[in-house]
């Protein structure tokens, strides 16, 4: 079973999240980490692969510093890794993502394509849906349970519904959520291993990708403005001389929740 | 630039009815397309659709498409994007909503993809401004 998880480079959760004020677009000049739902989506990859045999292939759209998130990849135990990486690509949207991250998944075998469930700055969650859709591949999202059973997989989603169990047939697209398993901390020996394994470097022409579909000016989104949001404003509090209970009464009737 | 003004809902059902949002999507439809003229289409896919399409109708849907088999008792994205892309083929709408969740998310992306439109999510408040092209 050979599998390819697609990965990103993330801002550090603790660092502060700044927009450039012309572009809208993220500075990414803080702390990068390895997408914290990506790790859930490498180490399920290496549990099917550890039951199983294939290969682990990473696949990465980004800037080159994201080389980092792919090493870190490599050093949980990923066999190589594809990072494409173009100043042309920067600003895509989720669909230029999606239409890169398609084309990569092209240029090699696999049974399997597996995705954290979004990433933790763009936060839209619709990439593995849409790299499916360019694969013509069957997608199942937002995984809590993956069992492979030959060429099937039986697996559990869970949504806002309920659980489904469903089953499906190789070549999928998967996205798995937090807490499916426990990702693994790359060992010593991991990380000096990821030094070297193999990490292809592609560029847009290499993929001979249509460059109308990717950067700021392939985006079909636009981001017209943004704003922090409002400060959470103090509560207010009120100290029971006895008739506190009416004054939550009043309160919930005022805000027509009684 | 397109001459489309109408707006389709691709309806979540829940429980055997409408999901509230969207209830919520086919009323937010109706004011923008107050503003753009068009028509207001919701398409529902269920296994058993009437009391769906009927809701759909009653919070402000003017037209509804219906695609009724068994195998829409449980969500998969295949079928909900086909079957939403029937749905506009037929109205040819200017914008597509889908719900926020899990499998609205899937039948969005999927939709995008394949028309090679733009896509936004979680949205919270939208509005016509002429300034997209």
């Amino acid at each position: 079973m050979n599998i390819a998880v697609c990965v990103k480079q993330v801002i550090d959760t603790e660092a502060e999240k700044k927009l450039d004020p012309v572009s809208w677009r993220l500075d990414r000049n803080v702390t990068c980490i390895l997408n914290p739902y990506d790790e859930y989506a490498v180490e399920e990859a290496l549990k099917i692969k550890e039951a199983h045999g294939g290969e682990v292939v990473v696949v990465c759209m980004g800037p080159e510093k994201a080389t980092d998130a792919v090493r870190k990849s490599l050093a949980m135990g990923a066999d190589r890794a594809i990072l494409v990486t173009d100043d042309a690509l920067a600003g895509s949207d989720a669909q230029g993502t999606a239409y890169v991250l398609a084309e990569a998944l092209k240029s090699f075998q696999w049974d399997l394509v597996l995705f954290g469930v979004r990433s933790t700055d763009g936060e839209t969650g619709v990439v593995p849906a849409a790299v499916a859709e360019l694969l013509g591949a069957p997608l199942l999202s937002t995984l809590a349970k993956v069992e492979v059973q030959g060429s099937t997989l039986a697996v559990h989603r869970e949504t806002e519904q309920g659980y489904v169990a469903c089953e499906c047939p190789t070549p999928a697209v998967l996205s798995v959520i937090k807490g499916i398993n426990e990702p693994r901390y790359p060992s010593m020996m991991g990380i000096m291993g990821a030094k070297k394994k193999p990490l292809e470097v592609k560029d847009s022409s290499a993929l001979s990708l249509d460059q109308s579909r990717v950067g700021l000016a392939g985006a079909k989104t636009r981001v017209l403005s943004a704003r922090s949001p409002e400060a959470r404003k103090a509560g207010v509090k009120i100290e029971d001389d006895g008739t506190g209970a009416q004054k939550i009464a009043e309160f919930l009737a005022s805000a027509k929740l009684v | 630039v397109s001459n489309q003004s109408g707006i389709l809902v691709v309806a979540e059902p829940k429980d055997g009815r409408l999901a509230n949002v969207t209830l919520e999507s086919i009323t937010q439809a109706r004011a923008l397309a107050g503003a753009a003229g068009g028509p207001v289409s919701v398409v529902v896919v269920a296994a058993d659709a009437g009391p769906l399409a009927a809701a759909a109708g009653r919070y402000g849907a003017d037209r509804v498409y219906v695609v009724e088999t068994p195998e829409a008792a449980t969500f998969r994205p295949g079928p909900f994007v086909d079957a939403a892309m029937a749905a506009v083929k037929a109205a040819d709408p200017a914008l597509v909503l889908c719900a926020g969740s899990a499998d609205g998310r899937d039948v969005a992306a999927g939709c995008a993809a394949r028309l090679g439109a733009g896509l936004l999510v979680d949205i919270t408040s939208s509005s016509k401004t002429g300034v997209s092209s």
